[in-house]
Formats: C-alpha cells, sequence, structure tokens
C-alpha cells in the first residue's frame, strides 16, 4: 500500500502543479482533479493506519516540464492510464474517477496548444521594481514548500489522532493551506518560477510532541505575517498589496486555529 | 516603461529550486540530525563511507528550512562529497570559524547543516562501537544551547 501511496503523491502533485501552469479555464479543471487525486491520497493513507500500519510521504520525483500545454495533458491522460490498483471498494472508486479525468483531460488536450511559461525564469510581473520581485521570489520560495508542507503534517496528523475535535481543526488547516498553496503557486508561475516543492523529511511530521510542533508552527505563522505584511508594504502594485493583506488577516485566524488544537492537547 | 533585470543570482535561484543531493537515503552508514531551537529549523544528513578509504563516497540531506539553508545544504554537500571523514571534519571546523562572523541569521542557516554532518560522525563513531544511538546536534553559534537538551537518543 505504501508503493502504491507514493504513486498517488506523485500523480496528484502533477496534476496540481500541472494546472498551475495552464490557462485559466483548464487550469480550473485541473484544480478540481488535483482536489479529488489529494482525497485519493488521504483515503488510501487512512487504510494503512487503519490496518494497523505507518506510512511515510515519500514520493517519486514528479514530472511538470513540459514545454507546451498539449504535452502536459497527454503525459496526464497516459500516466492516468497506466494506473495500478487493488480490488476494493475504494480502489473501484479510485479506478472509475480516473478514468473519468482521462477522458476529460484527453478533450481538453486536442484544443490545447499553448506554450507553457511557469518555468522560465523570467522574473517579471507587472511593473513590479527588482527589489520587489526579489522579495516576492524568496517569500514564494519559502511559502509554497510550508503550505505542501503544513498539508502533509496536517493530513498525517488528523490521521493519526483519536480526538474529534482535533481532527476538525487538522482539516481547517488543511484547507487554509491548500488555498495558500494554490494562491502562491499561481503567482510562482506569472513570475516564472513555479517549482514543485522539495519532499518533506520524516522527522517534520513524525514528531514526538504535537504541542511543541503547534507552538513552533504558531511562532512561523506569526513570522509569515509580518512577511506579508512587509510585501503589501514594499509592493506598490494594488492588487497585490490587497493579497498579501488579505493573506495576512487569513493568517490571524490560522493561529487562533492553532492555538485552540495547541489547548486541546493540553486536557 | 523597461522593467529592470532582477537582482537574483541564477544559480542561487538553481539551487533553491533543485539543491544538490537533496533527499533521503534509504540505506546509510550514517546519519545526523542538526536542529535550531529557536527557529525548529532542522537538517537531517545522510552519509555512504567507504571503510576502508574511509571517504564518503555518497550524502543525501533534507531540510525543512529556508533558502539560504538549502543553499548551504547543498554547497556544503557537493563538497562533503569524496572527502575523508577526517577532511570533513576539518571541512566544517572551518565553517564553524567563519561562521562567527556571518550575521547570526545566515550563520544558523550554515551551522545547522554543518551540525548534522558533526552528528553524522558521532553517529558513525558510536556504530563502530556497536552502539545503535542517533545523534542531534544543535545551533550554538547564533542560538543559545536549550538547557538539559542531550545531544544524543537512543534510536
Amino acid at each position: 500500500m505504501q508503493k502504491i501511496l507514493e504513486a498517488k503523491h506523485t500523480l496528484w502533485l502533477e496534476i496540481l502543479f500541472g494546472a498551475f501552469t495552464l490557462p485559466c479555464e483548464q487550469k480550473e479543471q485541473l484544480l478540481d482533479f488535483a482536489m479529488i487525486e489529494y482525497r485519493h491520497l488521504k483515503w488510501i493513507a487512512k487504510e494503512i493506519v487503519k490496518n494497523g500500519q505507518d506510512f511515510d510521504w515519500s514520493r517519486e520525483e514528479p514530472n511538470t516540464q513540459f514545454a507546451d500545454t498539449k504535452k502536459l495533458l497527454e503525459y496526464l491522460v497516459n500516466k492516468l492510464a497506466r494506473m495500478s490498483y487493488p480490488e476494493g471498494p475504494l480502489f473501484d472508486r479510485i479506478r472509475s474517477d480516473e478514468e473519468y479525468m482521462g477522458f476529460m483531460l484527453q478533450k481538453l488536450s486536442k484544443n490545447s496548444t499553448q506554450a507553457i511559461t511557469a518555468f522560465s525564469k523570467e522574473l517579471r510581473y507587472k511593473r513590479l521594481d527588482a527589489k520587489s520581485i526579489q522579495a516576492l521570489v524568496q517569500f514564494l520560495f519559502e511559502e509554497i514548500y510550508k503550505e505542501y508542507e503544513l498539508i502533509l503534517v496536517y493530513t498525517y496528523a488528523q490521521l493519526h489522532t483519536k480526538e474529534a475535535q482535533l481532527g476538525l481543526i487538522f482539516e481547517d488547516l488543511i484547507y487554509e493551506s491548500l488555498y495558500h498553496l494554490k494562491s502562491f503557486a499561481t503567482l510562482a508561475a506569472k513570475l516564472g518560477v513555479l517549482f514543485v516543492p522539495r519532499e518533506v523529511m520524516k522527522e517534520v511530521y513524525k514528531f514526538d510532541d504535537l504541542s511543541a510542533f503547534l507552538q513552533e508552527g504558531i511562532e512561523e505563522e506569526m513570522a509569515a505575517k509580518e512577511q506579508c505584511r512587509a510585501l503589501s508594504q514594499e509592493i506598490q502594485e494594488e492588487e497585490l498589496r490587497r493579497f498579501f493583506d488579505f493573506i495576512d488577516k487569513q493568517e490571524t485566524y490560522h493561529i487562533k486555529l492553532m492555538q485552540e488544537a495547541l489547548e486541546v492537547t493540553k486536557r | 516603461m523597461e522593467q529592470e533585470s532582477p537582482t537574483i543570482d541564477p544559480r542561487y535561484l538553481e539551487l533553491m529550486i533543485n539543491p544538490t543531493n537533496y533527499g533521503e537515503m534509504k540505506e546509510y552508514d550514517a546519519k545526523g540530525l542538526g536542529k535550531n531551537k529557536e527557529t525548529g529549523e532542522m537538517v537531517v544528513i545522510y552519509l555512504k563511507i567507504d571503510p576502508k578509504t574511509q571517504k564518503i563516497t555518497d550524502i543525501a540531506w533534507q531540510t525543512n528550512g529556508c533558502g539560504t539553508t538549502l543553499v548551504s545544504g547543498a554547497l556544503f554537500s557537493e563538497e562533503y562529497k569524496g572527502k575523508t571523514l577526517q577532511s570533513g571534519k576539518e571541512f566544517t571546523e572551518a565553517v564553524f570559524e567563519k561562521i562567527k562572523d556571518n550575521p547570526p541569521p545566515d550563520a544558523a542557516c550554515g551551522e545547522v547543516v554543518a551540525r548534522a554532518f558533526m552528528a553524522a560522525l558521532k553517529n558513525y563513531e558510536a556504530k563502530a562501537r556497536g552502539e545503535e544511538k542517533e545523534f542531534v546536534e544543535y545551533v550554538t553559534l547564533s542560538c543559545p544551547v536549550p538547557e538539559g537538551e542531550d545531544d544524543a537518543k537512543n534510536s
């Protein structure tokens, strides 16, 4: 099952990061499919835990670098067709989902031949000056990894907790990070610096002390708020400035959720 | 209006996106963990060592750290690969000396990688004595060592 989980993890990232390289309409379709793949990933991990075993977030190296959208979509269609699962209700569902995804992506690929620029490292965005772009790239680089890390950490924690309230808080935190990852990666793609985050080390999510992890996480979120505020002040372009104000305010509630989780762990 | 050229070093950017030798090593001869208690940043280093020559034949590492830690990890790992354990240790000690003059945040990022290497050396030495111990080395040059923290844990 671990091997299936690894293949699913890779596929999820290929569809998710593939989506960020596509034009708007196709992107939305792929993002929906990526969300379904994330749920598959979580269900497979849940099965492993239910069987009394543990899992890790190892993965194969995702393939995301394609010259144009047609090549990307054709790659995904072939990849979906090659996925292999055992029998059972969960895998019947997964097979059925992926058959439909393959059909839809095949359809999309027929009218899609746009060049992919998300990895071009062009580093240009609207009328931002070099200093703002540098600050923005540094922020995106660290936060894209961080949000991916948090999705994996909270998913792992959620699947290992028996405390219902904690499970709900982790669910909220996962949604928060999925949204932030999508927002930051979309911005990175526009700048031409999109990348798939590196693998998360086991020591990060297989921790002994949940309270200490949450406490450190709260401090990190506070630092991220500071970064958002600094970027909002530094970047004069209105849409981006408002975006960072919006993320800054989201982080406030994010911290509140983590504090609630911390309270539950102390009971 | 022509946009100014960005001032990000392309090699720095490339190392942040594709850090050299990054990943987990499943079968290793030594493993060490470096940690910064202030920030929660960690680096784990895995070494494959030729028992005859004591040369580091392969290295892998991972981190949850920032861009500077990633670049330090990538560059240090390139440096360690092919060195003997002794020259790796000497290189690390020279790094500690240099780090002292760097601004604290940057110093901590480089130091946490070097600490992980030193922890891996301790792990290798312990294995040679027949002990199964994993080691954690903490950043000390830019952050105080937490009180009551032991640098070794039984695996």
